[in-house]
């Protein structure tokens, strides 16, 4: 399951790049590197801060969060670390997504900290938080594509929004992200002047992850990004998920509770447990932990 | 901490303290509810007015709030502007003074009925639509995409459909009064055999310059409250699609409740004692 080569391929993809300090990825992956650069969203450096790989690149701090009387979270501490992909498990209507909301503000801690590179999300103000979000971006459950909007414009969205590229370099870009993850227009005729409501499930996620690797972020969150798909389109997600650390070497933080997209895509699984997270570990060393707790959840048990 | 025991009395009645309670928290509700509205629109007007426009949002606001709201406008107002050239005439036969039924329908219409009707019907109608499409963005987590992706939703969303609101229901009031005014003449002439010419020129005779500004703030007025209240209750829908048609019900009756208060405090305003 673990693909040791894949992962060495991946470090060295990205250690070139890290290590030297300057933007010699592009060398490696000619297809994104510029878009990295003209975008501003360079992996591993921010606001002056910089961040080696398998560094925290985003830590919460003794974070409490309650909506109303139902608490989520009571002293939670996690850290992210750049490159990896973490996989957060945990039981439906825990509040595994919030986590998510948190790091890129669309929610705010009731106490503690969650910081990015050092600097507190809660205390941006607006300028700092869209470059936040513009390196940070999110994929939500339900895919969250603008009923109102074309392919096209759903992926180029945040391109119109954030640069100013013409609409034939935008339309470009989209159909980039599109083949990056299978939908291009080379092989799925028309997709970019469809609407919404006209995909299956696993189109309209794929479409949506394409929209947020539009502008070719440093960290990806996927919120539950293989629930309610057939296995074989879990299975596409799963490798879209590993697919898309490889190439443009994002971290990724993957909130699901079905178990074998969790083993496959992580290098270190957490889990959500009494509202914190006790449980965090590598993947062989998360299989083997012996606490009733974890066993009793990835063995799929009721008890 | 009571337990439930399987003796305990049974269920209480609902006595005055309940009622105290529910009171307390429905006051502390609608303060809460009023606070978050003014919240949101202090946010549009200081976030919207900025570059980029967005002219295209907005003129496709107006295009959807507005003109696909002329046919009901005229239809409403062609009606209540006959039906109160009737109920006076009606009323001014019995002193035979019919020939002045100009000047009295005038003023009731273009000050109050055309602004409050149109607010109350047309008006709704915009607030439930942004209210519908808003609230399913919300359940569907469209707008917290819109967020995620680094854009201010209050720019994209709201500030648009205020900004139509309030250019729409002024430019819809005028046309109201109009057709209104078009209603009085068929009736007078048909039913009172009061020329319509007459009527017309008796009509315009009444009404001074504050009359209209009273009649357009009016609807500027109620225009800015359908747009942000419809705009408020779809962005605090909560979850699922059966909180969508929750929030929507209960925009109709914001709307409707919050257009007749703003209607007092203008008239009082406009026509001091």
């Amino acid at each position: 399951m673990t693909d040791d080569a894949q992962r060495r391929a991946l470090e060295e993809s990205l250690h070139p790049g890290m290590g030297a300090g300057d933007d010699g990825r592009g060398q490696n992956s000619p297809s994104t590197s510029g878009v990295r650069r003209a975008l501003g969203t360079t992996i591993g450096e921010f606001h002056g801060n910089s961040c080696g790989l398998g560094e925290v690149v985003i830590s919460f701090e003794d974070v409490h969060k309650s909506f109303g009387k139902n608490t989520v979270y009571r002293g939670m501490n996690l850290d992210v670390r750049l490159g990896e992909t973490l996989t957060i498990i945990g039981g439906s209507g825990q509040g595994k997504s919030v986590c998510l909301k948190l790091m890129i503000g669309l929610l705010q801690a009731d106490a503690g900290k969650v910081l990015y590179y050092g600097h507190d999300v809660a205390d941006m103000d607006a300028e700092a938080l869209r470059q936040v979000r513009m390196r940070v971006s999110m994929v939500f459950q339900g895919g969250a594509l603008f009923d109102s909007m074309t392919i096209g414009q759903n992926v180029g969205y945040a391109l119109r929004e954030h640069t100013d590229m013409s609409d034939a370099e935008i339309r470009e870009r989209a159909v980039e992200s599109l083949e990056l993850v299978g939908l291009g227009p080379s092989t799925h005729r028309g997709i970019m002047d469809q609407v919404p409501a006209a995909l299956s499930g696993g189109m309209v996620k794929r479409v949506a992850l394409a929209r947020s690797i539009a502008l070719r972020p440093e960290v990806i969150l996927y919120d539950e990004p293989t629930t309610g798909l057939d296995p074989s389109n879990c299975n596409r997600i799963a490798r879209m998920i590993r697919k898309l650390q490889r190439e443009l070497g994002v971290t990724s933080i993957v909130v699901t509770h079905d178990m074998t997209t969790a083993w496959y895509v992580a290098d270190r699984v957490a889990m959500l447990y009494d509202k914190q997270f006790p449980f965090v570990d590598e993947v062989e060393a998360f299989r083997a932990i012996e606490n009733p707790v974890v066993r009793d959840f990835i063995e799929g048990r009721t008890s | 901490m009571s337990d439930p025991k399987s003796d305990a009395p049974p269920a209480k009645k609902p006595g005055i303290r309940d009622w105290a309670e529910g009171v307390g928290a429905n006051i502390n509700e609608t303060i809460r509810w009023c606070g978050g509205m003014a919240v949101m629109f202090g946010q549009a007007m200081a976030r919207g007015p900025r570059r980029p426009w967005g002219l295209f949002d907005i003129s496709y606001q107006i295009l959807q709030l507005g003109i696909r709201s002329i046919p009901v406008t005229t239809m409403m107002s062609i009606f209540v502007g006959m039906i109160l050239a009737w109920q006076f005439g009606e009323a001014l036969a019995d002193f035979g003074a019919t020939n002045s039924i100009g000047y009295v329908t005038s003023l009731a219409l273009v000050r109050e009925l055309v602004p409050t009707l149109l607010a109350v019907t047309v008006g709704t109608k915009m607030a439930t639509g942004m209210t519908a499409e808003l609230g399913s963005m919300k359940v569907t987590e469209q707008i917290d995409a819109i967020a995620a992706l680094g854009a201010d939703p209050i720019k994209k969303l709201v500030w648009p459909r205020l900004v139509a609101a309030c250019v729409a229901m002024p430019l819809l009031v005028a046309w109201g009064n109009v057709i209104a005014m078009l209603g009085g003449m068929l009736i007078s002439e048909a039913v009172f055999d009061i020329p319509a010419g007459y009527f017309y020129n008796s009509y315009i005779d009444e009404l001074e310059p504050i009359h209209y500004v009273m009649s357009q703030t009016k609807a500027l007025v109620f225009g800015a409250l359908a747009g942000i209240i419809g705009c408020y209750q779809g962005f605090s829908t909560k979850f699922g699609t059966e909180a969508v048609g929750q929030s929507t019900t209960e925009t109709v009756i914001a709307v409707s409740v919050l257009v007749l208060i703003a209607d007092f405090a203008l008239t009082a305003l406009f026509i001091p004692i």
